[in-house]
């Protein structure tokens, strides 16, 4: 009896030690919102900061935690899409799995708009950053080529933290 | 007094432990909700749970969602929605010759048809509009292998789906073209001379658009059944004279691009029924049946804004039931009788999904249905087939609902679901069903989910016929706990309490000599399931249900067992080359019409199923009821037979039967 006090207490600081790690939406919603924070936009008149995604129910719902942020001066807002229609709307559009059979089609929408697309499905090359898990952490690739095709600038931090650079 | 002393010290400390135990709770929620003010280099350094391996459930219901996959569909060897539903915790389904009907949380009475139930493709209700029947076996309008995934939903979903979504939804999600991506071609031989054929061609196209297109034939020779009530040597010893063939023919279109979906189907079901299943026909006359169903449905989802979705939806759907039977009396002239039962009916349902504000998502729209045309005819000929006597029944209703349903997440832990639809049919006072559930996810292991809802069912055609202006809509008041736990990211459990509360049933009345609708009745019950999946390719499931249904007598309602068990493995045998996949049923006592008790049965399947295409051939071989274990189903028979005076509340099932199928991708 006299030790049940010290086990509530190991068994709470145990359950918060397993509280450290975090979903995969949770850590995708968390980069999504970085490195688009991390990222010089091009002037614009939005009173808006609109992050779209589409494919991803899971993430997008995590992502809700960021509504109301400020990125690049503006108010962030988060879309859940279910269809393609508004896209150019957006300033980041996250693509998930299973839409990404229709990125080249989302990609000729968006034609040379600065919209940051990101995704986490693998070996996908003309997204602008690319999500993946490698030894249960997050890292990215950053694809300069198409960053700078779309007028992004990405800044000092995340050229040293991506795992992968694709130089125009 | 030193005891007591000791004890409040014990007491202090317990008390303080508590106190730490609820401050690092709140610590722990405010950290999970601190990785939105995680620099970008902490969330790097974060570890990362991986998402469970277990198949997630679409439908947005608070009830514990039972699901199968393709991948189940083909390790188990199944080959109607029959089958899929007997694999499912809580569910059973009963077979009379003619049709199979399903049983669960306080329903299966015999004849009452797969009614109450709501079964669902790729969204669209498909059960007929004369007896509100959900086809689960060779009526059905789907080839299995055109199944993605099944899920049943199991309680009331009036508040999303209205009218006769009272007792449980099935919920089936077709496949794409681009699953299939190729011509495939599969060929079946199985017991009772039983062949089947189908051509399958799905692709994706360079523009997005995505075509799946399939048909089939199936073509049963049928057996001779044994019945005991009719063995007598005047009735050829309770051997029906006639195999119970059956046949049946399969289309399916579905045309997909963008956000618009376009899909068809179409079954055409015949079979000789030998059972003698009418009060006024003789043993081993001839009883063909033939059900006919069709829908065509066409849907467009888009974003109409950022924060505003919208899904369309327009449907048409037509039913046909024919049969012909040969009367034992005709001294009134009067030798056989012709039915011919037509239904067709067409709506729109337009769905809006608002999500103006962070912690709200509002789901609003509304629908329109119009019945009309629901024909009851009946031709009665002489003893040379000349028409006598012709009678015509025609129905016809409206139906248009409003829908408005909240959740309102008011932390990363809680949410509430909140909605109500409104339901007002044409020949009907207007109904509302409310639904309101809690929603408690602790961490992204655990979820706790309790809802009251309330459900209701309006008279189906073919009561309006049968009763006239005494039946009226029928009410039920569920209220469930469902917890949700998953062990590891390979192993989960599931387990639900429920209890329903029915009423405004339909009661025979002595004393009006027709029936009332003033019964009500109660049913409770436990539901456990154990799931798992490992990286090996084992796949195993396992539940428990135990149920107390009554009936509005207050007794034990009839086929509802109390107890329903169920087990299901598969794993790759040595080589990968193929997979076997066991499954186990157990069915508890239940009683018949008659209120005789049956005894409890445990049934066993074994299929084998080749795991990977082989120069484009794939097969698979089933044999079902391994045992040749001899059992008896509930019939809806409530007559005596007339040969002997013996019940036939009962009916023999099939003992060891055998299935093999080839399939070739070009």
């Amino acid at each position: 009896m006299r030790f049940l006090p010290f086990l509530l207490v190991f068994m709470s600081s145990l359950a918060a030690h397993a509280q450290t790690a975090v979903t995969e939406p949770e850590i995708k919603a968390g980069f999504i919102y970085n490195l688009a924070l991390n990222t010089d936009w091009p002037e614009n008149q939005r009173a808006n900061f609109n992050i779209c995604l589409l494919g991803d129910e899971e993430v997008g719902l995590a992502m809700r935690r960021y509504d109301a942020r400020r990125i690049n001066d503006q108010r962030v807002v988060i879309a859940r899409l279910t269809s393609m229609t508004p896209i150019r709307q957006c300033q980041v559009l996250f693509i998930g799995a299973s839409e990404i059979i229709n990125l080249s089609k989302m990609l000729k929408i968006l034609e040379d708009l600065p919209v940051l697309t990101v995704t986490d499905a693998p070996n996908i090359k003309s997204v602008s950053m690319l999500l993946a898990l490698e030894n249960n952490r997050m890292v990215f690739d950053l694809n300069l080529d198409q960053c700078q095709r779309v007028n992004l600038k990405p800044q000092a931090k995340l050229l040293r933290m991506a795992r992968n650079l694709k130089k125009p | 007094m030193k005891g007591t002393g000791a004890g409040k010290k014990r007491r202090k400390a317990l008390f303080a432990a508590i106190c730490m135990l609820g401050a690092s709770g709140l610590a722990i929620a405010k950290k999970s909700s601190d990785i939105a003010d995680a620099t970008f280099e902490e969330l790097a350094q974060r570890e990362v749970v991986s998402a469970s391996k277990m198949a997630r459930q679409i439908s947005d219901s608070p009830s514990a969602v039972a699901i199968v996959t393709a991948a189940d569909i083909r390790a188990y060897g199944y080959r109607t929605l029959a089958e899929v539903i007997n694999s499912m915790r809580g569910l059973y389904t009963t077979y009379d010759h003619r049709y199979q009907y399903m049983g669960g949380r306080g329903f299966g009475e015999p004849g009452d048809y797969a009614g109450r139930i709501m079964l669902l493709i790729d969204g669209y209700a498909s059960q007929d509009n004369l007896f509100n029947q959900a086809f689960i076996d060779e009526t059905g309008l789907l080839d299995l292998e055109l199944i993605e995934r099944v899920e049943y939903v199991p309680g009331t979903g009036s508040v999303t789906y209205g009218n006769n979504a009272m007792l449980g939804i099935i919920n089936v999600i077709t496949r794409k073209g681009s699953d299939f991506n190729t011509t495939q071609l599969s060929s079946e031989v199985a017991s009772h001379g039983s062949t089947k054929q189908r051509a399958t061609f799905g692709k994706r196209f360079e523009n997005g658009a995505d075509l799946l297109l399939s048909a089939s034939v199936l073509d049963v020779d049928g057996q001779k059944l044994y019945f005991p009530a009719y063995d007598t040597p005047a009735t050829n010893n309770g051997v029906a004279l006639n195999k119970d063939s059956e046949s049946s023919k399969r289309v399916f279109g579905k045309l997909s691009y963008e956000g618009l979906v376009i899909e068809g189907a179409y079954v055409d079901r015949k079979k000789q029924v030998t059972t003698n299943p009418a009060r006024a026909t003789t043993f081993n006359s001839s009883f063909p049946i033939q059900d006919i169903n069709a829908f065509l449905n066409a849907s467009y989802e888009t974003d109409l804004s950022l924060s505003l979705h919208s899904v369309s939806r327009l449907y048409l759907g037509s039913t046909s039931y024919e049969n012909s039977r040969e009367f034992a009396d005709f001294s009134d002239g009067e030798k056989f009788g012709e039915r011919n039962f037509k239904g067709q009916w067409w709506g729109f349902d337009q769905k809006f999904v608002g999500n103006w504000f962070t912690d709200h998502s509002l789901v609003f729209g509304f629908e329109y249905r119009n019945d009309y045309r629901q024909n009851f005819g009946r031709t009665f000929l002489g003893p040379e087939r000349q028409q006598l006597r012709q009678l015509e029944e025609s129905y016809a209703r409206t139906t248009t609902s409003f829908f408005l349903t909240d959740e309102y997440r008011f932390n990363e832990q809680w949410r509430l679901n909140l909605g109500a639809r409104y339901d007002n049919a044409s020949d009907l006072e207007g109904n509302v069903s409310p639904r309101l559930a809690l929603i408690y996810q602790p961490d992204s292991k655990t979820v706790v989910k309790a809802s009251y809802s309330e459900a209701f069912r309006i008279p189906n055609a073919y009561e309006r016929s049968y009763y006239g202006s005494a039946v009226m809509p029928e009410y039920v008041a569920a209220k469930e706990l469902v917890l949700q736990h998953d062990f590891t990211q390979r192993l989960r459990f599931v387990g639900s309490l429920y209890e329903f509360k029915r009423s405004k049933q339909l009661v025979d009345s002595n004393a009006l000599s027709n029936v009332v609708t003033d019964g009500s009745s109660k049913t409770y019950g436990l539901e456990l399931e154990l799931e798992g999946s490992w990286a090996n390719g084992v796949r195993a499931k396992t539940s428990a249900a135990f149920q107390n249904a009554r009936d509005v007598t207050g007794g034990d309602l009839v086929n509802s067992p109390n107890v329903l068990g169920k087990l299901n493995v598969s794993f790759p045998l040595p080589g990968d080359a193929i997979r076997a996949g066991f499954e186990g049923q157990y069915i508890g006592s239940r009683l018949t019409v008659d209120r005789r008790e049956l005894g409890s049965v445990a049934l066993a399947n074994l299929t084998f199923s080749s795991e990977r295409k082989w120069h484009g051939l794939s097969a698979i071989f089933s044999i079902k009821n391994l045992f040749d274990n001899e059992y008896e189903v509930a019939s809806p028979f409530d007559w005596k037979a007339a040969a002997t005076g013996a019940t036939q509340d009962s009916l023999r099932m099939d003992g060891r039967t055998y299935w093999f199928q080839l399939g070739y991708d070009f």
